[in-house]
């Protein structure tokens, strides 16, 4: 049978009632999880996992993955209304989409994020079926010394995430990068910067540190300054306009190429690549000026991206068996309990399961955009409630959000003491998303490169004798090169203009 | 950042076994901090804005907050997450507004009650009972 055939093959099963209603099921919850901070997707199916062994296994599977790809819907409601990332990847939505809300525009914000989302998602399916089996070998032919060329590529991104003074961006990269040393090598099990003090083997919840900079700061600003709401004025727009929309047609398309063949990679989970789609639309639109300030394409494209990657990501869990990130590895274990065995044959010995599967994605995704376009209007009007309400309420997501991860006060703590930090940093204008994608990309960084070290036995040297690593690794350079030349080109013409103006 | 590096140098110092070993990251840290420093000692900032820092209101609004949420966390573990939350969410509530303190208490505490709820009973996150859960479980026989 050919790819057609067995897709609606797929959606024959997958239209059964007891799977649409898992799809929906799975869909609603997904969006909860991804609402309420702190409960990612990886602990949400973590939860759901028990649950699920009650069902056959393809209604159980089709309820994980609605709840994978439900919480990526869903993560984005509070970053653009409270400046709350939900999960991870959601974390680059608030540059942008918070700042639509502080301006009236929560209602475009949270529609675009839906659309982009829902288009993504159904275009990465595509993906999924037209080219598994071809990325899946391409993807197994990635080692660490191309991993690590990846990510010298994606953390050539602080540059052009640094605001206005890009030695204020290095300076909150290598900050980030300090702060996750702390604790204990995952590899060898040795303690760094522990000081002998057991709170600190742990190290620091990279959860408490986003809520603490992002939720905890804004708070502590907000009522500083006395805000009665986050937007005190007449609410400009509840629904996205068509002129917003023809403007992000293109950017949804690409961040769903971007989203999909990085999700297909190892390592490559939807937090790194919604601040990889991000920062290539910053790079390429015409209203670069905009991004930060509340630019619709800055909500679009990371929103699409990590939906993408979700679709992107089912590639190597399906076809090899590699989950590309801890919340697939959560659904790997899912499909371990009924027996599944992931890898080359399973799409041979067992394609009603996994036609099925994939069909219910598609229709899953459809769902989600039902559910989540009619409540918009319900989700912008929160920017007008009143912030002696808000408030505390943002402190209490903060602190369930930032307890539930490990269930320690410390982690409570050190939320607390990054929202000062956030506000001593926001008064010297370093930018705390380079901070941020420095947090993500460290560990995994760390990882490749002390793999690539052990196969060159001791040596980088080992990177020379891969090109496509070391392709990726000028790449980094080019776009590094590339931005500063930007700026400076930029900066001259501004003085020029600013000259002329004088005269 | 001179000091961050010189940590940073110190604790590779420490735990070095190698270049695929712990030390290896820290070395890279200690070496970017150090090519920060560097830069900014070569290139100072050409025309510094002065930084204009918070109020003296702004400072005693933020500093009450951080008070309230200093003591929610030290009062965790004694009073329970449902009656310190109540609390808390209650204190920040009306030092943000001018209404009566009847309604608030009305609305924060029905808050306080459903997250304990859906976090503890659905979502298993093992939520501080405190003294008063204690009580209740000892005295009444109901476990919350």
């Amino acid at each position: 049978m050919d790819t057609f055939a067995l897709l609606l093959m797929g959606f024959s099963n997958a239209l059964t009632l007891q799977n649409l209603l898992m799809a929906l099921i799975g869909s609603i919850l997904g969006t909860l999880v991804g609402v309420l901070p702190g409960i990612g997707p990886t602990a949400g199916l973590a939860i759901l996992l028990p649950v699920t062994t009650l069902l056959d296994p393809i209604p159980a599977i089709v309820m994980l993955a609605a709840v994978y790809y439900g919480a990526m819907y869903g993560g984005s409601t509070t970053s653009i209304l409270m400046n709350i990332p939900g999960e991870i990847a959601s974390i680059v939505t608030t540059i942008d989409g918070y700042q639509m809300a502080k301006q009236g525009r929560a209602g475009p914000a949270l529609a675009i994020s839906a659309i982009s989302s829902f288009v993504a998602g159904t275009l990465g399916l595509v993906g999924l079926c037209l080219f598994a089996p071809i990325l899946s070998e391409m993807a197994l032919k990635l080692g660490p010394p191309e991993r690590f060329g990846i990510m010298v590529l994606a953390f050539s991104m602080v540059i052009s995430m640094s605001g206005k003074s890009i030695l204020k961006g290095l300076v909150s990269a290598a900050i980030g990068m300090a702060i996750v040393l702390v604790g204990i090598d995952p590899y060898l099990g040795l303690g760094r910067f522990t000081y002998g003090t057991i709170t600190l083997v742990g190290g620091f919840d990279f959860i408490a540190i986003i809520m603490g900079l992002f939720a905890m700061t804004e708070v502590f600003r907000s009522i500083g300054a006395q805000v009665s709401a986050i937007y005190d004025a007449p609410l400009r727009s509840l629904m996205i306009k068509w002129r917003e929309l023809k403007q992000c047609i293109t950017c949804m398309l690409r961040a769903s190429v971007v989203g999909f063949f990085l999700g297909c990679l190892p390592g490559c989970g939807p937090g790194v690549v919604s601040f990889i789609s991000y920062d290539f639309e910053k790079r390429i639109s015409k209203n670069r000026g905009n991004f930060g300030n509340g630019a619709i394409e800055g909500v679009c494209a990371p929103e699409g991206a990590n939906n993408a990657t979700t679709a992107g990501g089912f590639v190597p869990l399906l076809t090899l068996g590699i989950p590309p990130s801890t919340s697939l590895a959560v659904l790997l274990g899912g499909l371990m309990i009924y027996g599944l065995q992931p890898g080359p044959l399973l799409f041979e010995k067992q394609p009603v399961f996994v036609w099925t599967i994939i069909a219910s994605m598609y229709i899953g995704n459809v769902i989600l955009l039902i559910l989540n376009l009619p409540l918009v209007g319900m989700w912008a009007r929160l920017v007008k409630v009143p912030y002696h309400i808000i408030a505390p309420l943002i402190l209490l997501f903060c602190f369930i959000g930032t307890y539930s991860v490990r269930n320690s006060l410390f982690d409570v703590g050190t939320c607390l003491a990054f929202g000062f930090i956030g506000l001593v940093m926001s008064k010297l204008e370093i930018p705390f998303i380079p901070l941020s994608l420095a947090i993500i990309l460290s560990p995994m960084l760390e990882e490749v490169l002390r793999q690539t070290i052990s196969m060159g036995g001791g040596s980088i040297g080992v990177l020379l004798e891969r090109p496509v690593a070391l392709a990726l690794i000028g790449a980094g350079f080019l776009a590094v090169g590339l931005t500063l030349y930007l700026r400076l080109r930029w900066a001259r013409a501004e003085e020029l203009f600013g000259l002329e103006q004088a005269e | 950042m001179g000091f961050i590096a010189i940590f940073c140098f110190t604790e590779a110092h420490r735990v070095w076994i190698g270049w695929e070993g712990t030390g290896t990251m820290p070395l890279i840290v200690g070496g970017i901090f150090t090519l920060l420093a560097l830069s900014l000692l070569v290139f100072p900032a050409p025309k510094a804005v002065p930084v204009v820092w918070y109020s003296k209101g702004e400072m005693f609004r933020i500093g009450m907050i951080t008070l309230y949420f200093a003591l929610y966390l030290s009062l965790m573990g004694w009073l329970g997450y449902m009656v310190n939350t109540w609390l808390l969410l209650a204190a920040v509530s009306k030092q943000l507004s001018t209404r009566k303190i009847s309604g608030i208490l009305i609305w924060t505490g029905a808050v306080a009650v459903g997250t304990y709820f859906i976090f503890r009973k659905y979502l298993h996150v093992p939520l501080p009972v405190g003294f008063i859960g204690e009580l209740m479980r000892q005295y009444l026989g109901l476990r919350f």
